[in-house]
């Protein structure tokens, strides 16, 4: 007597998941889709839980490698576009921490009304730099910021501010859009955009943990950006752009005093270590975006 | 087409799929399992990625739909650019292998 083989549960999540990634892959016609479906069907037919679910992520990595590779088919095009992406992001980490401590200080009222007015021009400059206009994009984003920091001048966060702010409009400047737009939504994701600033900025703002933009811009995200770099490698310049401004902006001029000795009030092997950090960072993306790069030109 | 060589061990092998005549993406994703007893197992988003760019770049074309009692499938052949590259990428690993056989002072198996 034999056993009969255990019967393999339906996983509706994944089926749905497969069908809606299949039918959102970039730049392939429907019954290319379809087949591409059913292939992928017939492999996970006899296959458990998380064997499923890496066949639906190897499509899931398609639809981005795809989706790279029809929008910057050259190197230099993933490098600009990527820089964009890295422009828009960082931007929007601006806007984030500026809306947060817009609504969450005990500010004057003139402090206040500045940092509004420059949370919303960074956000919806943001926002109309990644509908492919970032010259209009750098310029909202670069009026609303300098009030701002006309009211910050001399504070602790004017450097952070200023830098992160002319990182973020130069990568816009530097940069370039996609020549391809989602065929889907482009308007309500640009409006879920400046929302998602605004909400997010609210939360940080009411739970006082407004530094938690800054650490989810220069570590969370752009370690996620260099992983997806390997599928498209725009990320990993996007990366680029986010640690490049850290390692800026990290501490200036703190490796030339840590080095002169001159440091009375931070440890200077701290500064050292933090500044090689950055600097091996900044390193990391750059390697990876350019191995990417090659490969992607590889058959 | 000199610029595509080396190719990649999944390409190399789905062109090797291909060459004995046009198949699907199951039947490709089988074959190179076969061939490579077991070693290599395609992915779906590796072959249609694969699939993808080889077709762009004229190495692989559709040919049709047929259908044997399941869905309707699509069929890939190589082209004649195709043909080509697998001809000289196998030639040149047939080198490198002959190569390291005459230094090894030993006979190919």
């Amino acid at each position: 007597m034999t056993n009969a083989p255990t019967p393999i549960a339906p996983c509706p999540v994944n089926d749905r998941m497969l069908t809606w990634l299949c039918r959102h892959l970039d730049g392939i016609d429907p019954a290319q889709q379809h087949e591409i479906e059913v292939t992928t069907r017939e492999l996970i037919a006899d296959r458990r839980g998380v064997a499923k679910a890496i066949e639906v992520a190897s499509i899931a990595a398609l639809s981005i490698r795809l989706r790279g590779r029809r929008a910057a088919g050259q190197p230099a095009a993933a490098w600009l576009q990527g820089a964009l992406l890295g422009g828009v992001i960082l931007l929007g980490v601006v806007a984030v921490e500026t809306w947060a401590e817009a609504l969450g200080s005990g500010a004057e009222a003139s402090t206040r009304l500045a940092a509004v007015l420059a949370a919303l021009c960074v956000s919806c400059g943001a926002a109309v730099a990644r509908r492919g206009m970032p010259l209009r994009g750098a310029a909202l984003a670069s009026a609303g910021i300098v009030p701002h920091l006309v009211e910050l001048h001399g504070g602790d966060r004017f450097f952070a501010a200023f830098s992160a702010a002319a990182v973020g409009v130069l990568a816009l400047l530097l940069g370039s859009p996609s020549p391809r737009r989602s065929r889907h939504g482009s308007v309500a994701f640009d409006t879920a955009l400046v929302i998602g600033i605004f909400g997010a900025a609210a939360v940080l703002g009411s739970l006082h943990a407004v530094g938690v933009a800054s650490v989810v811009a220069t570590g969370v995200l752009p370690a996620l950006l260099v992983g997806l770099a390997v599928l498209d490698p725009r990320f990993g310049a996007a990366a680029v752009v986010l640690w490049g401004w850290r390692f800026i902006a990290s501490e200036p001029g703190g490796l030339g005093r840590a080095l002169a000795g001159l440091t009375d009030d931070q440890d200077p092997l701290v500064l050292m270590t933090r500044w090689l950090v950055m600097a091996i960072g900044v390193f990391i993306a750059i390697a990876v975006t350019h191995r990417a790069v090659r490969r992607s030109l590889l058959l | 087409m000199a610029d595509h060589v080396p190719l990649r061990e999944p390409t190399y092998l789905i062109l090797t799929a291909l060459a004995s005549g046009p198949a699907h993406g199951y039947g490709i994703i089988k074959s190179v399992d076969e061939m490579s007893e077991g070693r290599v197992r395609l992915r779906a988003g590796t072959l249609y990625g694969a699939i993808d760019r080889l077709e762009q770049d004229g190495y692989v074309a559709f040919v049709g739909e047929s259908s044997e009692g399941g869905p309707p499938r699509r069929y890939y052949r190589l082209t004649s650019a195709g043909t080509s590259l697998l001809r000289d990428e196998a030639a040149r690993l047939a080198a490198n292998a002959d190569l390291a056989w005459s230094r090894l002072g030993v006979a190919r198996p």
